[in-house]
């Protein structure tokens, strides 16, 4: 209880901080807004012209970027400290966050948070009202948490690689970028091997394909592969970090934490 | 200029002593190759909207992803050096910032270029068993949109002066590079309007354009490809200047 407690006031300050620039803010959401918006009329475009891709129509394809910009987006306001993770590891800042008694991940994840995460949670709400999908909206709030939970597990491994191989952070910030990029490609047009990828070392099936199919068609083997997939790369990523925390080597310098 | 040429060979020199992320990089490339290639294959097929053969494509997609994979963040760079403060120690150096900054991302992306281009184009062509024509050609242009980009990189971190973070600028410019420069899908499959939308900006000639170039390669088209890179390269590099004068104005005025 006293975690969630100290992670809710961390990450109250966080967002707070992040947001402090108003005029900076708003520019940060409509610009986060825009962008995401021209990928969405390219496909509206293209859906227009050949009406399904792969089975799919508009309505799963406006469910996906729904899904996956608004999990994308939690993941920016909740746990953005976790982009400078294998920074932290490199430069040996772990130090300050190892002193205190609190959940190190956690710790870190919260202390940062992106303002133009809310732009993408804008984009998810443009997308509900435009698509009309409110009867779709308690399960794409749950598939926005456990996709939330697959970005932040990509982010922890591939950064915490830096654990092992030193210098990687332009590579893990390529492959979260590519995450959130195929993510809201059709995942149903990829087909064998492909197809394995998509579920495994890039798991955009887990953020886009399993949702928009539960939400197609709802059923509780569909849900649990959804919570059960997300969970386990959650569990997989801790695991990883903190396999990788053993070898962390203290840089015994004195820091502050940003 | 000995001082930048310097920097220029010390960054060359770093990234191609970083192996870990070399590999990872390339590893990177490769799976790209894989994804995006599958990806317009299915786009050729169920959109009848291409007609090149596999192995072009692949090629096609090849040079688009080399450039693009090899270019660094200079960008967050920027962002890191004011958010920090350290731009306050770097900006009296006997050396401009913005120039620094140019030639360590230039020899940090002709590294990248080098060793991407080696392991991924051989890989293109294990795979496809030929190389295009117009390959050899196609390597000082892949060099000169790498710059093109680099340059977009810096506008895109100087705008931090204003905003917060650099992110959101940089996810617009990456979406409409994708979108209009034809690595998302390709650009026949979209309507018309977009097309000629897509050729009244820089995307193009950054990536689809001059990808088809060696596949199909025109002394014309290429001359006209260069001239689209100097004209905006000049538009890039006076905006650049512009808005990083009026960003340090205002950091002298309100304080790093």
């Amino acid at each position: 209880m006293k975690f969630i407690l100290f992670f809710f006031t961390l990450l109250k300050m966080s967002i707070k901080a992040s947001i402090v620039k108003k005029s900076a803010f708003i520019i940060e959401l409509l610009l986060m807004l825009s962008s995401n918006l021209t990928f969405i009329i390219l496909w509206w475009i293209l859906f227009k012209k050949f009406q399904t891709i792969g089975s799919w129509t508009l309505t799963d394809m406006l469910v996906l970027n729904a899904v996956g910009m608004g999990a994308y987006g939690l993941s920016q306001i909740l746990f953005g400290g976790l982009k400078n993770l294998s920074k932290l590891i490199l430069t040996a800042n772990l130090d300050s966050f190892l002193t205190t008694p609190k959940n190190i991940l956690f710790h870190i994840a919260g202390s940062k948070s992106f303002s133009k995460g809310f732009g993408n949670l804008m984009t998810t709400i443009s997308l509900i009202i435009l698509g009309d999908l409110y009867t779709k909206i308690p399960l794409i709030l749950l598939s926005m948490i456990t996709g939330c939970l697959v970005f932040v597990s990509g982010s922890i491994i591939a950064q915490s690689l830096a654990f092992w191989l030193g210098k990687i952070d332009s590579v893990a910030k390529k492959y979260s970028d590519s995450l959130y990029l195929f993510a809201l490609y059709p995942t149903n047009i990829y087909s064998g091997v492909l197809q394995i990828v998509m579920f495994s070392l890039i798991p955009a099936g887990i953020i886009g394909y399993i949702p928009v199919e539960l939400i197609k068609k709802f059923t509780f083997e569909m849900l649990f592969a959804l919570l059960a997939s997300s969970t386990a790369l959650f569990s997989l990523a801790c695991f990883i970090f903190h396999q990788g925390l053993k070898k962390y080597e203290s840089g015994s310098t004195f820091t502050h934490k940003s | 200029m000995g001082k930048y040429i310097y920097l220029f060979k010390l960054h060359f020199i770093q990234t191609l002593k970083n192996k870990n992320s070399l590999l990872g990089l390339t590893i990177f490339l490769i799976t790209c190759l894989i994804i995006f290639s599958n990806l317009w294959k299915i786009a050729a097929e169920r959109m009848h909207a291409i007609d090149l053969n596999p192995d072009t494509l692949l090629w096609y997609i090849a040079l688009n992803e080399w450039v693009l994979i090899s270019l660094p963040d200079v960008q967050d760079d920027i962002e890191e050096d004011l958010k920090t403060g350290n731009l306050s120690y770097l900006l009296p150096r006997p050396i401009s910032y913005l120039l620094s900054k140019f030639c360590e991302s230039l020899g940090a992306l002709s590294a990248n270029l080098l060793v991407l281009g080696t392991v991924g184009f051989a890989f293109t062509a294990y795979m496809t068993g030929h190389i295009p024509n117009g390959f050899l050609s196609v390597i000082p242009l892949g060099l000169m949109s790498g710059i093109l980009c680099l340059i977009f990189h810096l506008l895109i971190g100087v705008s931090v002066f204003w905003m917060e973070e650099v992110g959101p600028f940089y996810w617009l410019f990456e979406k409409l590079l994708f979108i209009f420069g034809g690595l998302m899908l390709p650009l026949a499959v979209y309507p018309k309007w977009i097309q000629t939308l897509a050729f009244l900006t820089p995307f193009p000639s950054i990536l689809g354009q001059r990808s088809a170039l060696a596949i199909e390669f025109e002394l014309d088209s290429a001359l006209q490809l260069i001239a689209s890179f100097s004209f905006w390269a000049i538009i890039g590099i006076t905006a650049l200047f512009v808005l990083y004068r009026k960003g340090l104005k205002m950091l002298t005025i309100n304080g790093g």
